[in-house]
């Protein structure tokens, strides 16, 4: 049975409608912004992805795959899991805020009522 | 001289800030009140009186004193006091203040307690700042100091997560939300770590861990239309969707999908993927 591992139109950054003119220009630009020699790992899934959509027939088996529920995962993997929705999940909250309450130096920030009892009970 | 605090006790018992912020501004006038003292009587109207006209009177009064260098801190902390808004806070310097409180009183007032739960805190003692915080919370119920010890719990956690003492950070997160569980920096920290120990085979447990939060987000999402919530809802769904589908749990990917879409009904990949699986 037919199964991937990638995207091959997000590996190459095309749309699905990509005709095979935009598919080899799509490949020769990321060719030389990542040549073998320096991101073997890139390069190959470039390849890979190049020659799924060249050839009609893998092609046709990458558009059924893709519409497939196991194709699914694939399909929403970059725009689901990007860094910008991941960091805004991931990170810990007001974490800013809370490492400057321990500040003890300097000007720190108190609660006007908190102020105004402490003060009145040391005028006291 | 200690009768303007008498009197302006009197007046804020009897609801009438205006005439003792009148007899503050007399006293202030005439140089007849010791600085200290006048102080005090405008602490005790600001303790019961936020009125803007008012405390601008008492503000313009106080900047008439002419405190000695020891008291010139106190003057302007107080007229900083009435120029702020109720439920604000005030910029305090923490040595100055320190010294003028070690200058006159024998009394330790909450603040320096709270800064010295604050430096145990420092010292890498952040148990011992925790306890120290209940003791003062329980005995003047200031929620400045529930807000403080709710921080310290979360800060005590970082600092765990820092040295990747993970089961110890979501112990501290638990405690704190057994004290407020609607504590909602604690609860979005204690899900993150379920959720980044937790394997994909145990998605039950992931579920669990952010659903409370989800509840809280949503409702918070209603009640402020800025979407600083919705987008957090929509990372939460997008995210979880994701990982779902990449386990095969099509069903669970149903119910993330869907809640997606009935937030973000634009997000067209989000439907797109719901119609495949629905299949």
């Amino acid at each position: 049975m037919f199964s991937l591992d990638i995207n091959p139109y997000e590996v190459l950054g095309i749309s699905p409608d990509a005709d095979v003119m935009e598919v080899r220009r799509a490949r020769r630009e990321l060719v030389l912004k990542y040549p073998n020699e320096l991101f073997p790992e890139r390069a190959q899934e470039i390849n890979k992805a190049f020659q799924l959509l060249t050839s009609r027939d893998k092609r046709r088996m990458v558009d059924a795959f893709l519409r497939s529920k196991a194709g699914c995962a694939l399909r929403v993997q970059k725009a689901f899991l990007s860094d910008e929705v991941y960091g805004d999940l991931f990170d810990y909250p007001d974490r800013a805020e809370v490492f400057e309450l321990f500040k003890l130096e300097g000007l720190v920030q108190v609660d006007r009522n908190a102020l105004i009892e402490s003060l009145l009970s040391v005028l006291e | 001289m200690a009768s303007i605090v008498e009197s302006t006790r009197n007046a804020m018992d009897h609801n009438d800030p205006a005439s003792a912020v009148g007899e503050i501004e007399s006293c202030a006038l005439s140089g007849a009140c010791e600085t200290i003292v006048t102080c005090r009587a405008a602490l005790i109207v600001l303790s019961g009186c936020t009125d803007p006209s008012l405390c601008q009177r008492l503000s313009k009064a106080l900047s008439m004193l002419e405190p000695r260098p020891a008291e010139a801190y106190l003057v302007n902390l107080v007229i900083s006091l009435c120029n702020c808004e109720e439920n604000g806070r005030v910029d305090v310097g923490v040595l100055r203040l320190k010294e003028f409180i070690a200058a006159s009183s024998r009394r330790q007032p909450a603040i320096l307690a709270v800064w010295e739960a604050m430096g145990l805190f420092n010292q890498g003692k952040g148990r011992d700042a925790i306890e120290v915080l209940w003791r003062i919370y329980n005995s003047c119920g200031n929620l400045w100091v529930r807000d403080l010890l709710m921080k310290t719990y979360l800060r005590t956690a970082y600092n765990h997560i820092a040295k990747e003492q993970y089961e110890e950070a979501a112990e501290v997160l638990k405690e704190s939300l057994r004290a407020d569980s609607y504590n909602v920096p604690a609860l979005h920290t204690l899900a993150i770590l379920e959720t980044q120990k937790t394997s994909l085979s145990s998605l039950d447990q992931i579920e669990k861990s952010w659903h409370r939060l989800v509840e809280i987000w949503t409702a918070l999402d209603r009640a402020y239309p800025e979407q600083v919530f919705r987008d957090k809802l929509i990372a939460k769904y997008k995210y979880f969707a994701a990982r779902f589908l990449k386990a095969g749990s099509w069903d669970r990917a149903k119910v993330e999908l869907a809640s997606l879409i009935n937030i973000d009904s634009s997000n067209a990949l989000s439907k797109e993927v719901l119609a495949a699986i629905c299949e």
